[in-house]
């Protein structure tokens, strides 16, 4: 009796952690591949067709760095190549992942120390650290930072004349020895005071030693002061060796002179002292920069030109960019300057927090109307923050500002934020209309041309633009623009072939959910992926046609049941889309319990899934209605992939519906179970189903619609099945509800341990909805009370 | 007289009973789950004030988060909030998968860029953010190689040098340490945990943040060698897509579950649920606000007027 009772507490003290754990939270993940039809932060890759002004369809919530080539080009003012290396160069910066440059191995002092290796018989300088201290601070005030004291090309130049200084002295000369020692203690400097150094300082060449030599330890010296922080040293120095006419180091010195004033004016606390330093760096720059014999030197000089502007006077240097960034004048350092531009820009809306996408939609919307006077000085700035506002004032001003200027970007904003319903909609539409398809906004001009003209009445004729325009589309049109003329172009079909040929859609990018999917990661590489995410992305980049939520939509919820089987049924569909819509069709019709047209259905089902062949038979040959039910839902718990509904982009973590999904993706959660949700839990479809910013350009309520070709009566037995199909259970429920009954009605049917074993699995791997009755542990209990001998028995060795 | 002593004698046994069923009552596991039904306010009733480990009682119940930004944050004073501060990133970097680079070239280094400026006294905290990319360590990520990460212990030693380096910084009081460490990573921080403890002056302070997860469901942390961190500040901010999830288990009147993380909190300025948390129409803890010590982001630098706003129905901003 002790003994039964001791047993009893331990089960029942191991037993109540288990029921007292907590809901598992999810913090972070699980992350899903993502199939995107259209980009919406930022153009297609490459980029490189962007800057060359293939502009395809423009998203108003793109970046603004892309928004302000865009305009460039719509005004005509194109970009040369060296402005397009120049911007290529920004974009990929800003779109590297996070911390994929702190990141960088070997970084730039180890690839230094890596060169001087190859020298000095693998003997390794001390650790080179790049960052130093700040030393501010007083009695009155705690002051802590670091700035990077040495940076990347400091460590590239020195490598690459180790590499010179090797080919002139030997590898294993004393003179290459002696210049590599110099040079260990010039970086050293990177991390220690101007005290901490003194005794280091190198020392200079006596006479007898070459020139050359002589000219690299000048330099060296005047780097390692500069280093050390004794920037009045460094630059005296670096002036000195710059009106040497034979030092090798001449023009680089004349910038470092600069430099070391920079640097010296930045780390001052008092700002009356470093504008006075500043603009003394201003004056020397302007000089590099106004003599040609520093040709080689004035891309760094225009770089901290922009550098220094920026802290002298905040205002002219912004007021200087956009004079500049609107004129077409082939400017030195184009990416740095649209860099600055846009940070400006990023200032005036107040934006600082990139994981807060309400907080920047909001700032967008507040900014237009906050910096009016702004977008009154100039141009190039009304047109980016107007283009990305979405009220209603903002959709005024774009009309005006064509009205009054008549040009390219006005009517590009002015149509794109039109709802149609404006006065100057028809001058708009006829303008439009005269736009030359070699237009870098030609794209952009026609889609919403077609948009607006299919809301204003004119279906046939937008109709048969965006035909002309998508028989053969333009080869330089991005996929993300195709995408979207086919998207509006579906809902204007006359039939539901039509509907279906513009439905399937190629992706323009298959990215990971983790941040917004659109920016590239590491985490995207074959490297870090599973192998399922890695099948799966390998399938999708054949160019494989999937379906975006606004089809997938209409077909789970605005069409009848006998529309989806003529889908299935046509060829104008690939075979996987087939099947996609043809398992819903199955699923639908056992929900709605409707025999007659499940047998109709059954050859279609075995056409496409010739592995269900003999449990779809078994439907068509059934005798009763329980059977049939019965052999219905086995068929599909056989299949944790069927569900309801037509699955939207890259779907499951598995193309193959007769397997497992690892994330419950398995089955289906009931309509119903959803609206008690906080999160998407595992209804995928919730999750899935959701309209993409740039479709809202063609779906302003963020819902669809009815396809125009479904007449009332379709539209009414949509609405009635759907309803009908929306108050069903969850699969578990659904499913097992027939194979239970067919037990009790038939408890010697063979297919019964089999059908219990899947009941079993759908409870454990299916939505994880809870319902009143476990299923999962009546099926185990049949199965190990009246089926011990079976094989299904063997593997359900548990119920969940 | 004797019926006084009668009245005390009943009074004095009334009070046993009281107390003893309220002692009961407060700790037996039934009456856990039955509190989960009470309104918090009632819980409190049984909830004894939490006590932070000696290590840590005497830091300020009230520190900013100053992230890396420009922050001067004078204008606290003489005030007793402290400032945490970050003062290092570490990045594990990228996969040894196909080098045979030793583990210590995949750590990168990089301090605080940002200048941040205190009143002297101001009580500082160091901050040291772990990044790390999914591939870094062994088996991240992946659910087909699970191992633990294989850093060997002179290599976590290294690590941890550097982030105990952090506490020598002048005026610094306390060490926390910020790492979104994921499930197969876990193993690696437990041992860079307390490696980092060893090499740390004894009563040393020492913090983590902790994913909410970490509070209520993976309870990773309970496995800790006792005394290894001081406290563990659940991340009620930026949780991402289980925000709804966390944020409606603790309205519902659920509390953490991980002893480590009952003492202290992390908000944010901008963020509904944060907000309600710092002005008092949401409590996530039984223990009242006040007894807990309150950590603070803010997506922006620091400014008097903006902290006074966010911060003005928090006991602990007024005190001086």
């Amino acid at each position: 009796m002790a003994r039964k009772l001791i047993c009893s507490l331990i089960a029942f003290s191991l037993a109540v952690p288990v029921f007292w754990f907590p809901p598992p939270a999810r913090a972070c993940g699980p992350f899903f591949t993502r199939a995107i039809f259209t980009l919406h932060l930022h153009p297609d890759f490459p980029l490189s067709d962007f800057a060359g002004g293939q502009l395809g369809v423009l998203q108003p919530s793109y970046a603004r760095s892309y928004l302000v080539i865009a305009y460039r080009y719509a005004s005509g003012k194109n970009l040369s190549k060296s402005e397009q290396q120049s911007i290529l160069g920004l974009w990929q910066r800003r779109i590297s992942s996070w911390g994929t440059a702190e990141a960088e191995k070997p970084g730039p002092a180890e690839r230094w120390v890596l060169s001087r290796r190859r020298y000095m018989n693998h003997r390794d300088p001390e650790y080179i650290d790049t960052f130093r201290k700040s030393f501010g601070g007083d009695l009155h005030v705690w002051e802590y930072f670091y700035y990077e004291n040495c940076l990347k090309d400091s460590f590239a130049t020195a490598a690459d004349t180790l590499r010179r200084r090797a080919a002139a002295f030997g590898p294993q000369s004393p003179e290459l020895e002696q210049w590599i020692h110099a040079q260990d203690v010039v970086f050293s400097a990177c991390n220690r005071g101007p005290k901490d150094s003194e005794a280091a300082e190198p020392k200079p060449l006596a006479a007898p030693s070459s020139p050359l030599l002589r000219a690299d330890r000048e330099y060296q010296i005047a780097s390692f002061h500069f280093y050390a922080g004794d920037f009045q040293k460094a630059e005296r120095e670096f002036n000195d060796i710059s009106n040497e006419p034979d030092s090798p180091w001449k023009t680089t010195a004349t910038l470092l002179a600069v430099r070391a004033r920079i640097r010296k004016a930045t780390l001052k606390d008092n700002a009356a002292e470093r504008k006075e330093d500043l603009v003394i760096a201003n004056n020397k720059l302007q000089a590099i920069l106004a003599n040609p014999k520093l040709r080689s030197a004035h891309a760094s000089a225009g770089r901290l030109q922009s550098f220094v502007e920026f802290r002298i006077d905040h205002d002219r240097y912004y007021s200087s960019l956009v004079e500049r960034l609107g004129k077409q004048n082939r400017l030195e350092n184009f990416g740095e300057a649209v860099g600055d531009y846009t940070v400006f820009l990023d200032e005036f809306l107040g934006e600082t927090d990139e994981s807060d996408q309400e907080g920047r939609a909001k700032a967008i919307e507040e900014g237009f109307s906050r910096q009016r006077i702004r977008r009154e000085q100039s141009d190039l700035t009304d047109w980016v923050l107007t283009f990305q506002a979405k009220k209603p004032a903002a959709t005024r001003h774009a009309i005006q500002r064509w009205q009054e200027t008549r040009s390219l970007p006005w009517l590009v904003a002015a149509l794109s934020k039109s709802t149609g319903d404006e006065r100057a909609v028809p001058a708009m539409l006829e303008a439009a209309r005269l736009v030359g398809s070699t237009s870098p906004v030609f794209a952009t001009v026609a889609f919403h041309r077609n948009r607006l003209l299919a809301t204003s009445g004119r279906a046939l004729e937008a109709r048969t633009a965006l035909d002309a325009l998508l028989v053969k589309p333009d080869a330089s049109l991005p996929q993300s623009s195709i995408n979207m003329l086919r998207a509006l172009r579906m809902t204007l079909a006359h039939n539901l072939e039509e509907w279906l040929s513009y439905a399937p859609r190629v992706p323009a990018y298959i990215g990971t959910d983790e941040t917004d999917d659109e920016t590239p990661s590491v985490w995207d590489t074959d490297e870090y992926l599973g192998p399922s995410d890695r099948a799966k992305r390998a399938e999708l980049s054949t160019k494989r046609l999937e379906l975006d939520a606004d089809s997938t939509l209409v077909l789970t919820e605005k069409m009848p049941n006998s529309l989806l089987r003529e889908a299935a049924e046509k060829a104008v569909l690939p075979e996987w889309l087939r099947k996609s819509v043809a398992q819903a069709l199955w699923v639908r019709t056992f929900l709605l319990d409707d025999g007659e047209k499940e047998r109709e259905i059954v050859p279609l089902m075995q056409q496409l899934f010739p592995e269900r062949d003999l449990d779809l038979e078994a439907v068509a040959n059934s005798r009763t209605i329980e059977e049939r039910r019965f052999a219905a839902a086995l068929a599909i718990l056989k299949s944790p992939g069927w569900k309801p509904y037509v699955e939207t982009g890259s779907g499951r973590e598995t193309f193959d519906y007769t397997r497992i999904d690892s994330y419950r993706d398995n089955w289906w959660c009931s309509w119903m179970g959803s609206k008690d949700r906080d999160w998407f839990e595992n209804d995928y479809y919730g999750m899935r189903s959701i309209l993409s910013p740039p479709l809202g350009s063609i779906y302003p309520n963020k819902s669809v619609s009815y396809p125009a070709f479904l007449s009332n009566e379709a539209r009414d037995t949509a609405a009635l099945e759907l309803s009908k199909i929306q108050k069903t259970d969850s699969a578990v429920q659904a499913l097992g509800d027939p194979v239970l009954q067919w037990v009790r009605l038939h408890p010697d049917d063979p297919r019964i341990p089999e059908a219990l074993h899947y009941v079993n699995r759908a409870d454990r791997y299916g939505c994880a909805e809870r319902t009143k009755t476990n299923y999962s542990k009546i099926a185990f209990e049949l199965l190990h009370k009246k089926y011990p001998d079976s094989e299904w028995t063997r593997k359900t060795p548990y119920w969940f | 007289m004797i019926r006084g002593t009668k009245l005390g004698g009943a009074a004095l046994i009334l009070a046993m009973v009281c107390l003893g069923s309220w002692y009961l009552v407060a700790h037996s596991p039934l009456s856990a789950r039955l509190k989960r039904h009470l309104p918090r306010a009632a819980r409190r009733l049984f909830v004894a004030k939490p006590s932070h480990p000696p290590r840590i009682a005497n830091l300020p119940n009230l520190y900013l988060w100053a992230w890396e930004r420009p922050e001067d944050l004078q204008f606290l004073g003489n005030s007793k909030v402290g400032v945490a501060f970050l003062a290092k990133t570490i990045f594990l970097a990228t996969s040894r998968a196909n080098s045979n680079a030793t583990n210590l070239d995949a750590v990168n280094l990089r301090p605080r860029m940002q200048p941040l400026r205190v009143a002297p006294g101001t009580p500082l905290m160091a901050v040291v953010r772990i990044e790390s990319l999914r591939g870094a360590l062994p088996g991240a990520y992946s659910i087909a190689n699970s191992s633990p990460a294989s850093f060997s212990s002179d290599e976590i030693a290294h690590i941890a040098k550097e982030i105990t380096a952090t506490a020598q910084i002048q005026g610094v009081s306390a060490l926390q340490i910020d790492f979104d460490a994921t499930l197969s990573e876990h193993a690696f921080y437990r041992d860079l945990l307390t490696e980092v403890r060893k090499q740390l002056p004894p009563n040393f302070p020492l913090s983590i943040t902790a994913l909410a997860s970490w509070c209520i469901g993976d309870r990773w942390l309970n496995q800790l060698p006792p005394g290894t961190i001081d406290e563990a500040v659940p991340m009620l901010f930026r949780m991402g897509p289980g925000t709804r999830e966390i944020s409606s288990y603790l309205a519902a009147g659920n509390s953490f579950t991980v002893p480590a993380c009952s003492s202290s909190l992390g908000l944010s300025t901008d963020e509904p649920f944060s907000r309600d948390i710092l002005s008092g129409k949401i409590s996530v803890s039984d223990a009242p606000l006040s007894s807990l010590r309150v950590y603070v982001f803010s997506p922006r630098s620091w400014e008097k007027a903006s902290a006074d706003q966010s911060l003005k129905d928090l006991p602990s901003w007024h005190e001086n």
